[in-house]
């Protein structure tokens, strides 16, 4: 590489140039670590907070008998899935719980505000195979995800027949089942 | 270098420009490859945040007594919500759920003890900060503020809930929001002006002049009953008030009280006068009972010595014995003497058990007022029976929504 005078061969000199570089290249990228930044940590915050607000929708605030398969003791979430009532879905997990303004929060949850949601039922048809529909939402702007979101899901419990024959698909058995809640969280 | 004239051979400059060059293009590119590291918090404080919320909202703490509501053997230690401050170093973790089996589900007596600052320590810098040896377990001196307050309104006549423990908000912090159901104690009222009038003796043989409360483990632990919305007398306070209770006077003028007649001693030791002859109370109607004292009564009847649990009395509205303190056990031989024109409140320690097991859920436990007069003297009052403490008649609260917050940093 080097003659007698210590003059350098020019192509093995970039040769050489090259290589150093791709080592030290490789040797920078082997020990990091690649991470979407913070995403994760708060797609992590968002998924507990809906699932925590599932739970506490599906939750009956009181038992009426001491039976629980009681129909008195139904929970709010299990109400309004089997009236398919939207409205009221929507308002309570957002307005009650995830952006309650009278609820002095320390820390907002970023973009409190922007976040939007949406939310499915799947239930069982009488023919035997899952079914499925949209939770009417009032804010027709919200149908579709436009982008990933963070997906919780939750089971409910339901031992009569769902609501007025109206609001909810005609096919769904008419027997006791659970159905599956699955709410989409995202940032508009 | 060329020969002696110390010049540079140009191929020498080129591929050490080119090397110089692209060493800058690569210096650039570090920064870049370390992005994803960067945070604007602590690598693990939103992971320790994340963790003290699930420990808060999903676990009972450690002692929690027995797994099971309403059972209790002699090995299980006494919930760390009852612990007194003597005994703080029996608590190994701070956690707020009912039971296991109740995640989200938080008890008031262990978030009112949480969040008690005076029984744990919550300096800063304190080397004995119970929350950290207890709830973050760390040796790390993690700051932090943890913040709890209700959506739903509290039961009524209970204040709003906002407790806060831990120091303002920094810059920067890890975060975890957790949304939760509370738990309230329960209470029950004796109002002895009802109709049908079930607590006024009406022959001599039913006078005994003592009003039970029955406290029946086997209703209260109803297995077919969720955990959630059982009623805890082993970890919960309760409250008892008996109300109107000069309808139950043995009143001398029937014209003021129907459902009063006039009894003697001599009527009820059998000397063959019926209950409702005429009969003056030492010459005049009685205004007041005297509540002598309160008594236990395990399952089988017999009383058991000595107060099961503290209690807080109140009579017509003023604290006895004062203030401060607890009914005081020792004047039982000599009675209570307390006079009584209407109202009794009883606040009731949970029965957890101090030794002997006497309540749980496959036992009973009465609480007895006694008014007896000392012989000769006849009844002041004809109260008697058993009121039953159980879903009908005492009030159970509604569930509270609440939200929980940790910050840590």
């Amino acid at each position: 590489m080097v003659k007698d005078g210590a003059q350098l061969y020019t192509m093995e000199g970039i040769a050489a140039g090259l290589i150093m570089l791709l080592t030290t290249y490789l040797v920078l990228g082997s020990t990091s670590v690649y991470t979407p930044g913070d995403t994760h940590i708060t797609d992590m915050q968002l998924e507990q907070v809906g699932s925590d607000i599932l739970r506490v929708m599906d939750t009956p605030v009181r038992l009426n008998n001491t039976l629980i398969d009681n129909s008195l003791n139904r929970s709010d979430l299990e109400q309004m899935v089997n009236t398919t009532n939207g409205g009221r879905f929507f308002s309570t997990f957002t307005n009650t719980y995830l952006c309650n303004p009278e609820v002095v929060a320390n820390a907002v949850l970023s973009g409190c505000g922007d976040i939007q949601v949406n939310a499915s039922v799947w239930y069982l048809t009488n023919s035997g195979s899952l079914g499925t529909y949209m939770v009417p939402n009032p804010n027709p702007g919200l149908s579709s995800v436009p982008g990933p979101g963070v997906r919780v899901t939750h089971w409910i419990h339901t031992n009569y027949k769902p609501g007025p024959a109206a609001s909810v698909p005609g096919d769904m058995k008419n027997e006791p089942q659970e159905l599956l809640l699955e709410v989409v969280m995202w940032k508009a | 270098m060329k020969g002696k004239s110390g010049q540079l051979p140009v191929d020498f400059l080129v591929g050490f420009t080119i090397f110089i060059l692209s060493f800058i293009m690569v210096a650039n590119f570090v920064p870049s490859l370390l992005v994803g590291l960067q945070r604007t918090t602590g690598i693990d404080y939103d992971a320790v945040a994340y963790r003290t919320g699930v420990v808060l909202v999903e676990d009972p703490g450690e002692p929690a007594g027995n797994r099971i509501l309403g059972e209790v053997s002699p090995t299980d230690k006494m919930p760390w919500e009852l612990q007194d401050v003597a005994f703080k170093s029996e608590i190994d973790r701070l956690g707020l759920a009912i039971s296991p089996d109740t995640p989200n589900v938080l008890s008031i007596n262990k978030i009112n003890k949480f969040f008690d600052t005076s029984f744990f320590d919550d300096q800063f810098s304190s080397p004995t900060n119970d929350y950290r040896t207890r709830l973050f377990f760390s040796s790390y001196q993690y700051g932090y503020n943890i913040t709890l307050q209700n959506i739903s309104p509290m039961k009524p006549g209970a204040p709003a809930l906002s407790m806060s423990i831990g120091q303002p908000y920094p810059a920067g912090y890890g975060y975890i929001r957790r949304y939760v159901l509370i738990r309230q104690n329960t209470n029950a009222t004796v109002n002895l002006n009802q109709t049908p009038v079930e607590y006024i003796a009406t022959t001599p043989a039913q006078v005994n002049q003592q009003l039970r409360i029955r406290l029946d483990g086997s209703v209260l632990y109803d297995p077919t009953i969720p955990p959630a919305y059982q009623v805890d007398l082993l970890r919960e306070p309760f409250t008892i008030q008996v109300t109107n209770l000069s309808y139950m006077l043995n009143n001398s003028d029937p014209g003021n009280n129907t459902y009063s007649p006039i009894a003697c001693r001599s009527n009820l030791t059998g000397l063959g006068m019926p209950l409702s002859s005429p009969c003056e109370w030492n010459g005049a109607a009685p205004t007041y009972a005297t509540l002598r004292n309160i008594y236990f009564y395990d399952d089988t009847g017999t009383q058991i010595a000595g107060y099961y649990t503290k209690m807080n009395l109140t009579v017509d509205g003023v604290r006895e014995p004062d203030a401060n303190d607890p009914v005081d056990p020792s004047p039982l031989n000599g009675g209570l003497g307390y006079q009584v024109t209407n109202n009794i409140t009883l606040d009731v320690s949970p029965l957890w058990p101090p030794g002997t097991i006497e309540f749980d859920a496959f036992r009973s436990l009465d609480i007895g007022l006694d008014f007896t007069e000392p012989s000769p003297s006849p009844p002041r009052t004809l109260i008697t029976g058993e009121f039953l403490y159980d879903y009908n008649n005492a009030t159970v609260p509604d569930l509270s929504t609440g939200m929980l917050e940790v910050g840590i940093w």
